[in-house]
């Protein structure tokens, strides 16, 4: 039966902090057309740390590489998305508690519990252009292909496709929550940097999913 | 030790002087302020951990009110009372009011004694002498009839000051006399007889200032209770300092 272990949660933030180190100029575009412009800023400087601080920690839990990927984040990322994926890490390392591999099923409740926790943090609703709309889809998409019988590799994958969509669909919404809704209707027609880099995040787990020792 | 406060800015330079001018109002009152501002002294931000520790810096046992200018201040600052012990946490209030002028009003009340309840109920009202100093002036509503006065007479009295103070009662002098009425631990009223106000808790910084008394205006003091003449033999001789 595949699992998930520490090693693939680490493999997961590598693959992470290198897609948005590839892309941490698009990101600040998306965020200075409707925000403040240092969100792939942010992310960039948030994942490097959190990348450093694992390679000197070797976690022996997924739960365990979670809670540090949150404490790096919460302490290095600055602007409201080092308290929102914070709190994302924060309550998956909770569900995650102090076992060591998880299976599948354990790890999507994890990412449930997480993105419950987001949403909650942030008082954001499906459909207010923010990271929610990405991560939402993704869990749900997450859920219902390992419900039907989908292994891990392949429920990830359409986790994946699922934050692109929901990413993408934020483009014709207006904001409604952070520094982008004081725009209001001048958002719509920009994709959210905050959907764009929780796709990433899930794109990164279906890779690590699919990694080559899996 | 009084309630603890911590200043939650994206700015540490900010902060740092939001403390300054805090503390000038609350010279001589040991309130505890720690600042959780910035990533370093240059860097915006704010940071759920360093909020955590300086709350716990901050409390003394009787609480700590977190004031946070905006945006990620907030979300940080409840990010960190999850990361906070469960018997800390339950003895911290997230204050909505704005960052300077309620941190002014929750220093001078924490230096009065107040619980963090009290001290986050008083700096939330603390726009409203602004609000009043800006807006359209209305006539000056007299207020309390004569014979509702009469009833409680025996119980109180009244001394009368003459603001001194070159600028009026603005927010320092009025400090003062707040810190010299609450030092008694007296139930006492203030008014404005020259605007013909309405009678105020002369333990409230936002009430006091919000009488609008300027230089030469006449101010009435109703203190209850058997250390009523000494509060206001204090309350004059501050005004003979102009209020310093």
């Amino acid at each position: 039966m595949e699992c998930v272990d520490a090693d693939l949660v680490v493999a997961w933030i590598g693959e992470f902090a290198r897609l948005i180190e590839r892309d941490a100029s698009y990101l600040t575009e998306l965020d200075a057309a409707i925000g403040d412009a240092d969100h792939g800023v942010n992310m960039q400087r948030g994942m490097a740390a959190a990348v450093a601080a694992l390679e000197g920690s070797a976690p022996q839990t997924p739960g365990q590489a979670c809670k540090q990927l949150a404490t790096v984040l919460i302490g290095s990322v600055g602007g409201a998305s080092g308290p929102l994926y914070g709190t994302l890490f924060l309550r998956m390392a909770a569900q995650l508690g102090a076992d060591g591999p998880v299976d599948a099923a354990t790890f999507a409740s994890a990412l449930r519990a997480g993105v419950a926790g987001l949403a909650q943090r942030g008082r954001a609703e499906l459909g207010d252009k923010t990271m929610l709309d990405a991560l939402g889809p993704a869990s749900a998409a997450l859920d219902a292909a390992l419900a039907e019988g989908a292994g891990l590799t392949e429920a990830m994958a359409s986790a994946a496709e699922a934050a692109a969509a929901g990413r993408d669909a934020t483009g014709p919404l207006p904001a409604r929550k952070g520094r982008a809704s004081y725009l209001g209707d001048r958002s719509v027609g920009h994709i959210d940097p905050g959907a764009a880099s929780a796709a990433m995040l899930i794109a990164a787990a279906a890779t690590a999913a699919r990694g080559p020792t899996r | 030790m009084s309630v603890g406060l911590v200043v939650v800015s994206h700015s540490r330079p900010l902060a740092c002087a939001a403390v300054s001018l805090a503390q000038e109002m609350i010279r001589g009152h040991d309130v505890p302020i720690a600042v959780a501002a910035g990533h370093d002294e240059d860097t915006f931000g704010t940071d759920a951990v360093q909020i955590s520790e300086a709350i716990a810096a901050a409390d003394h046992g009787r609480g700590v009110v977190v004031l946070m200018d905006l945006g990620s201040a907030v979300l940080s600052s409840e990010l960190a009372l999850e990361l906070l012990d469960e018997g800390v946490r339950d003895r911290v209030v997230l204050c909505p009011a704005p960052l300077v002028e309620g941190l002014v009003v929750a220093a001078v009340t924490a230096a009065g004694g107040a619980d963090a309840a009290g001290v986050a109920e008083k700096a939330s009202e603390a726009l409203a002498a602004k609000v009043a100093a800006l807006q359209p002036k209305a006539p000056a509503v007299a207020v309390g009839d004569d014979a509702d006065e009469t009833d409680s007479s025996t119980s109180f009295l009244v001394g009368g000051v003459t603001v001194s103070a070159e600028h009026g009662l603005h927010v320092r002098p009025a400090a003062r006399l707040v810190q010299e009425v609450t030092a008694h631990g007296v139930h006492a009223e203030l008014r404005n007889r020259t605007r013909n106000s309405a009678w105020v808790p002369a333990t409230s910084l936002t009430d006091v200032m919000a009488l609008d008394a300027r230089r030469g205006d006449e101010l009435e003091l109703r203190v209850w209770g058997p250390r009523a003449p000494e509060v206001l033999g204090g309350v004059a001789d501050l005004a003979d300092r102009e209020f310093r």
